[in-house]
């Protein structure tokens, strides 16, 4: 059996382990709720928007995509990573991580979060950009990721726009979701995404086989919308990111303070079982003393 | 058949109702009127008011900028922001009215003028007017 001081400052240790865990899943969890409120609200909005992009881009055609690129074959596709500043928070980060391993070919990163960009640069990934978000991201910090992809776009340096982040289901459930968001010709299975896991009015859209028309006109439209698209949904996705990534600290913190409470546990039994057995032998050994003084 | 129609802001879905009768949209080119059996359409929406009547009542929205789409009697309004008329406190509109004015003034004085901002800003007054001219409208 270990030594009464060494258990004993093994409590010490995790105890006070245990309180720090403890502090920040407090901390996880009042930013959780927060972040998650900001996440659901805008859900209805994310997924109609991307109906009706998707609709405008089935009517017109590719020449939708026109617009944003200006040189729509190039091989090369941007994908826009968004993972936390910070660790602490379970296996959020090496599942999406794992996702982005199995990206491959010509692929240009912009990052969203520290993890992301020491990743790729660890593993030797072109990195376009870097960005950082605080707690509650602003509509006005995420347009600035979406123009830079904007402008990596018109500059015909890429073919395409995709984003690579954790979606968030519930408080337990995350998962590494990667979209193509431009060019958008294949929004279909986002949105059933979307729908599913936000739970959203199912019924498929009513149908009407009937012409589209546009007003003012399709090219006010088309001039309009995808960039709109782009900025808002990033928006979506940056709040969805977050509310992941509390969520997942929530998680690993409680998980951590429990363990920290079930080893203080079982070690204080273990510090007691010394303790008694210190006492046992000590008394035995008085005994034996004064029996043989008796003896003498 | 009536018409379905749902508006949708950021904040979660503003308003939704079946069995409207008819919904009057401000668009970029003007006020359209949505009766039932109406084309397929796609439209910009300008930050104005929605009429909605439904049983003989007509029901009054103000909305922000955003978009529309009517397909197959169903209205989806995508709005960055909307409110019903009789939740509009005008001087509480009045103060945000200003407040957008003031800083599209100092955002103006700045040397590099970011014209997003300047365009987010401008949204947020005409959603306040549209507000405002909603509700005079009705009192």
């Amino acid at each position: 059996m270990k030594g009464m001081r060494e258990i004993r400052n093994r409590i010490k240790a995790i105890k006070s382990t245990g309180q720090i865990t403890h502090a920040m899943e407090l901390v996880a969890a009042s930013k959780m709720k927060k972040a998650q409120r900001n996440a659901e609200s805008g859900r209805a909005y994310a997924a109609l928007l991307a109906d009706i992009t998707d609709i405008v881009s089935d009517e017109t055609g590719l020449s939708f995509n026109k617009a944003m690129f200006s040189n729509p074959n190039c091989p090369a596709r941007l994908v826009i990573v968004f993972s936390t500043d910070k660790g602490l928070c379970g296996a959020l980060n090496t599942n999406l991580f794992k996702k982005l391993t199995s990206i491959e070919g010509d692929v240009k990163f912009i990052t969203v979060g520290n993890k992301a960009l020491r990743f790729l640069a660890r593993t030797g990934r072109e990195t376009l950009a870097g960005f950082r978000l605080g707690d509650n991201p602003t509509f006005s910090e995420t347009r600035k990721i979406a123009d830079y992809a904007l402008k990596a776009a018109a500059d015909g340096k890429v073919g395409s726009i995709e984003v690579l982040y954790s979606l968030y289901i519930n408080t337990l459930k995350q998962e590494p979701t990667l979209v193509k968001l431009a060019p958008m010709d294949n929004l279909d299975w986002y949105i059933d995404r979307l729908k599913n896991v936000y739970k959203l009015n199912k019924s498929p859209n009513p149908k009407d086989n009937r012409k589209f028309s546009f007003e003012p006109s399709a090219k006010a439209i088309m001039d309009e919308l995808p960039k709109y698209f782009l900025r808002q949904t990033l928006h979506h996705i940056a709040l969805d990111a977050k509310a992941s990534e509390q969520s997942a600290r929530m998680v690993a913190m409680k998980g951590a303070s429990d363990n920290a409470d079930s080893l203080v546990d079982a070690l204080s039994l273990e510090y007691n079982k010394a303790r008694q057995s210190a006492i046992t032998t000590e008394i035995q050994e008085l005994a034996a003393a004064s029996a043989q003084e008796t003896d003498d | 058949m009536p018409l379905t129609l749902e508006i949708v802001t950021p904040d979660g879905v503003a308003w939704h109702g079946e069995s409207v009768d008819s919904v009057t949209l401000p668009t970029e080119s003007g006020e359209i009127g949505v009766l039932p059996g109406h084309i397929p359409l796609i439209t910009i929406l300008r930050a104005g008011e929605i009429s909605v009547s439904a049983n003989g009542k007509t029901e009054s929205l103000a909305i922000a900028d955003g978009h529309a789409r009517i397909m197959g009697d169903v209205i989806s309004v995508l709005s960055e922001a909307a409110i019903n008329v009789e939740n509009v406190n005008l001087e509480e509109v009045e103060k945000e009215h200003r407040a957008a004015l003031e800083a599209m003034e100092l955002e103006l004085a700045k040397s590099n003028i970011d014209e997003e901002e300047i365009r987010r800003l401008e949204s947020i007054a005409r959603y306040s007017i549209a507000k405002k001219l909603a509700k005079t409208k009705r009192s």
